[in-house]
Parts: C-alpha cells; structure tokens; sequence
C-alpha cells in the first residue's frame, strides 16, 4: 500500500477587490510565510514547488521565471503548471506518491487588479478563427450554456439567484471574502443582464490574494502535524473541448473527475459520505450543473435541494460554506486554493464561525472557467 | 520570516504602467481552410466523415475526436440547423456595452456533432431553444473566406 499525502500546511492573504499596497510577489511571499509557519518548515525542507498561473494573466511570458524567489525557491527545483490550484495539487499529491518526494509547496495566486484589459484578456482565449472574430464579451458562452442548461434540466434563474444570496451571505462570515453581501432574491433578478439569462450578480467578480498548501508523505505529515488533512482522492479531466461540441446539460470534466475521486476514496453516496463541499460557482448556475454533474444532485434537481436551504451553511449538505468565488471572489487559477483552504479549516475543526459540527470529509471541486471544460475533484478528510 | 514594514499612506502607493503588443496570423489548417473556401466559394457549409466510427463533425477535422482515426473525407451540410441554445449579448470582448443588444446562437445540424457559433437575425420574442434556423451568407461576391461570411442565422 501506498503512503497517503496530507496537507501539512496552509496559508492565505485574504482576498481583496483590489491590492495597491503588495506586488505579486508580496502577495504570495505573505501566504507563504504562512504556509511554512503553519508547517513548521523552512523553504529549504520542501523538496520542490510548484505555482499554477496562466502567462496573460500576470502580463508576464514565461512567468515561471519570475515565481521562485518569493517561495524561498531559489536554486531550487520549481515548476509552473498552466493550470487551477486543485490540478497543481493533483501534480504534487503525484510527486509524493512517486517516493521521490517527501514534501512539495504548491502556492498559487491572483493579481487580477493589475490587469487593465481583464475582459480583453478573457476574450483571448477564445477561439481565434471560430468564436473570437464575433467580438463578444466572453460570457456570452456562459449565456449560452446557462440558457440550454436552464430549459433542458428545469433548474431556474430565481433557483440560481438563491445560490447567489446563499454565498455571499456565507461569505460575511469568511474574514478573507472580497465580495460578501446580504442580498435577496429579487436584488439578483433584477440586477442587469450581461449574457441572458445571466445577470450582473450571477457572475464572480474578480479578487487578488495567494495561497500556498504544503504537502508532506504519510510518514512526514504524521511526524509534523497534529492535524494532517488526508487527500483520499484527486483527479482532473478536460471534457469536451470545442465549445461548440458541447452538451451544456451537465459538465462532463466534473462528471468524469468526480467518479474517478470517489472511487479512490470509496465514497459511493457523496450526500451521505461527504459533510460538505466546496463547488465552483465562477457563474450560479455552475454550481447547480456541478452538483448535477458530481451526483450530489440528480438532474433538474440541484436547483429545488438550493431553495429548499439543503445547501445553507447549516443544511443536510453545506455546499461553498466559504461563500464561493461568488463571495469569496474569482482568483483565476488561485481560485480553487480558497475552497481548499475553507475545507482543511472545517476539517481541522478551525473555520471559526463558519465551522459546521462534527466536519471529517468533504469535497472540492474546480473550473478554469470560460472558456474551458477542464476541472478538478479532491476529497480531504481529517481521518 | 515576515514583513519588517508597510505601506500606510496611499501616496506612497506605487505602481508602473505596461503593455504586450500582441499580433498574430492564425493558420487556419488543412481542414479550416477547406471549411472556409467551401463557403466562399460554394456558399456551404463542410463537416468532416470519419470512416472508421462514421462520425461526422463540423467544424472540420482532419483527425476524429472519438477514435483518433485520420479523416480525409468531407461531407456538404445544409444551411439549416436547429438552435442548440441562445444568448442576448449586452456587452462586447473589451466590457463595453452595446446599444443595442443582440442574440448569439449555437446551431447544429442533423445527424452532424459540433456546430456554428454566430449571430441570429430573428426577434427576441420568436427565439426559443430548438427552433429551425437558416444562415444568411453574405453575396458570393463578397465573400472572403472567414466566418464573417455568414451575416447571421435567420428562421427557416
Ligand atoms: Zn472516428
């Protein structure tokens, strides 16, 4: 039997709208000193460091040139993934698993602020021959899902502006959300379209912060830490790539991911077996269509288990207790970091006036948003 | 390990302005330009046949997306398709909101997996998910070879 691998370590800035007063690299070397801290560690007993971050994003080519000193990573082996925050701790949660590495910082981070063109730059992922000369806001293609998915699962927008208040309400407990509020249905129906079906407050507005999780091996993490949070499954799969080929009834990368993360960690009833989870939200209605999709909600239903309050902080299932990127804000490739940080401190029984009773295994799950179908599963437990 | 000091006056915020130019010529392949010189020259649309599985796929490729086989078959689709999903756009790639808002489409065509993302030029009140659609192409004389040669999708 393989050792397991646990996060040992964790640290984050908070999140904020805008971060005037820090550089990037500020930003994470803040985090970091966190991480290590809560670690116990110096950067010279990582084994090696990997950052998730997308070039345009930070206005940098090659930016994994520029990570290394604000980790302690210098003349150190590094690597950066073109990737989300979860698929960079699958990378890691694999080096350990190699028996090669005992222990592994992975950081990630936003700078959205710093992005004067950020529409412009989303807009550039966009298929350049097939999609990008309509010149359309990016959105659009969550416009366009949301609508199919809408009609053909009878999930509603009034059902998707509950998921709104639902997180930025969780998020005025969370000390590090950028976007917390106290809204009602009616604020989020009415606020203005930007893609219909999709309105203004349906979508996460953009935060800055950092994140760093350090992970160890079973025989180091149990030598360390007190309370090690266990990774008992993590995968990630690309699902339909052309937009145009897509089914927008369910979200096939989280299907496949979810299944694979299940298995791995013998969950076979994710409502019964998880006590809560953390789900992408970048837009409301994905957080209905991930649900769907994972099988914690059957299809057409995830939107009836949200107005029911089966998803509230204090429900049967919470469902982004941290407030979500909704709440929390939209860190881009960091973005999943901030879910797994509110789930290792509801699993080390820490989150404060946002813990649940009795947490022990719960789930994470990623989108790298528009224009993507790729996306992340992990399963944490403190057991 | 720690900050030694802080920022405490806004004054003192710094900060240094920066571009990327950024140009490219996209290549548009084997199975893109036979796409759009069939439509510039033909006023159709092509998907490509895999003759291992018998998928067919539009936009075309020459390599299948199910079995991985290499596809050098193209096969005509007609103009009409149906409307997989709809959208009405308020805003444009840079943020900026249009005056007047309009629909996008995704339109698939029987038998046919993928589509063609574009403009629809039907009322807002006739829209609906799974209505019959036809492209408009602009006049053959016009016509360049990009996907601006297609005005938009109308009702058929
Ligand atoms: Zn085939």
């Amino acid at each position: 039997m393989k050792e397991r691998v646990a996060i040992v370590g964790i640290g984050v800035t908070g999140f904020f709208s805008v971060s005037p007063s820090l550089s990037f690299k500020e930003l994470t070397y803040t985090a970091a000193v966190k991480a290590y801290e809560d670690a116990g560690l110096h950067p010279k007993d990582i084994d090696s460091f990997i950052t998730a971050s997308e070039d345009f994003m930070e206005g940098y080519s090659i930016f994994d040139e520029y990570v290394p000193d604000q980790m302690g990573a210098v003349m150190r082996p590094v690597q950066t993934v073109t990737a989300d925050f979860l698929q960079a701790l699958g990378i890691g949660w694999m080096m350990i698993n190699t028996g090669r590495f005992r222990i592994i910082a992975v950081e990630s981070h936003s700078k959205a602020s710093n992005v004067k063109t950020l529409d412009e730059v989303k807009a550039f992922a966009l298929d350049p021959v097939y999609i990008r000369p309509l010149k359309e806001n990016s959105d659009f293609l969550a416009g366009l899902e949301m609508n199919r998915f809408l009609t053909e699962t009878g999930n509603t927008e009034e059902q998707c502006a509950h998921v709104v208040v639902k997180n930025k309400a969780n998020a005025l407990k969370n000390p590090h959300a950028a976007h917390a509020a106290k809204l009602t249905v009616d604020d989020v129906l009415s606020s203005n379209p930007i893609s219909h079906p999709l309105k203004e407050l349906d979508a996460a507005k953009a935060a800055d912060g950092a994140v760093m999780v350090v992970l160890a091996s079973e025989k180091e993490a149990k030598a360390l830490c007190k309370k090690p949070i266990w990774i008992c499954g993590i995968s990630w799969f690309s699902g339909q790539g052309n937009p145009w080929s897509r089914t927008f009834a369910y979200a096939d990368y989280a299907q496949l991911a979810a299944q694979k993360a299940y298995k791995m960690a013998g969950i076979s009833n994710p409502i019964k077996d998880l006590d809560f989870a953390e789900i992408s939200d970048e837009y409301s209605y994905k957080e209905l269509q991930h649900l769907e999709s994972i099988g914690v909600a059957r299809k057409g239903e995830a939107g009836f288990l949200t107005q029911s309050g089966a998803t509230l902080a204090d429900g049967i299932f919470p469902v982004n207790i941290s407030g979500g990127l909704i709440g929390v804000g939209n860190t881009f490739e960091a973005a999943a970091g901030i879910m797994v940080y509110d789930a290792v401190m509801q699993l080390r029984h820490e989150a404060g006036m946002r813990q649940i009773p009795n947490a022990c295994r719960g789930l994470v799950q990623s989108w790298r948003g528009v224009p993507t179908a790729t996306g992340a599963v992990a399963i944490l437990s403190n057991e | 390990m720690s900050f030694k000091e802080s920022i405490q006056l806004n004054t003192q915020l710094g900060y240094f302005e920066g571009e990327i130019p950024v140009n490219y010529q996209y290549t548009l392949g084997i199975a893109g330009t036979k796409f759009f010189e069939t439509l510039m020259n033909e006023g159709q649309f092509v998907a490509s046949e895999c003759k291992t599985c018998g998928v067919k796929t539009i936009y075309p490729l020459i390599y299948c997306e199910e079995c991985f086989s290499a596809i050098d078959t193209y096969v005509p689709v007609g103009l009409e398709g149906e409307l997989y999903s709809f959208t009405k756009c308020y805003r444009d790639y840079q943020g900026k909101e249009y005056q007047t808002p309009h629909l996008i489409g995704l339109i698939r065509f029987e038998g046919i997996k993928g589509g063609i993302i574009h403009r629809l030029g039907i009322d807002d009140k006739e829209v609906h998910i799974g209505m019959k659609v036809k492209a408009k192409l602009k006049p053959a004389k016009e016509r360049n070879g990009t996907l601006e040669d297609i005005l938009y999708f109308e009702k058929s």
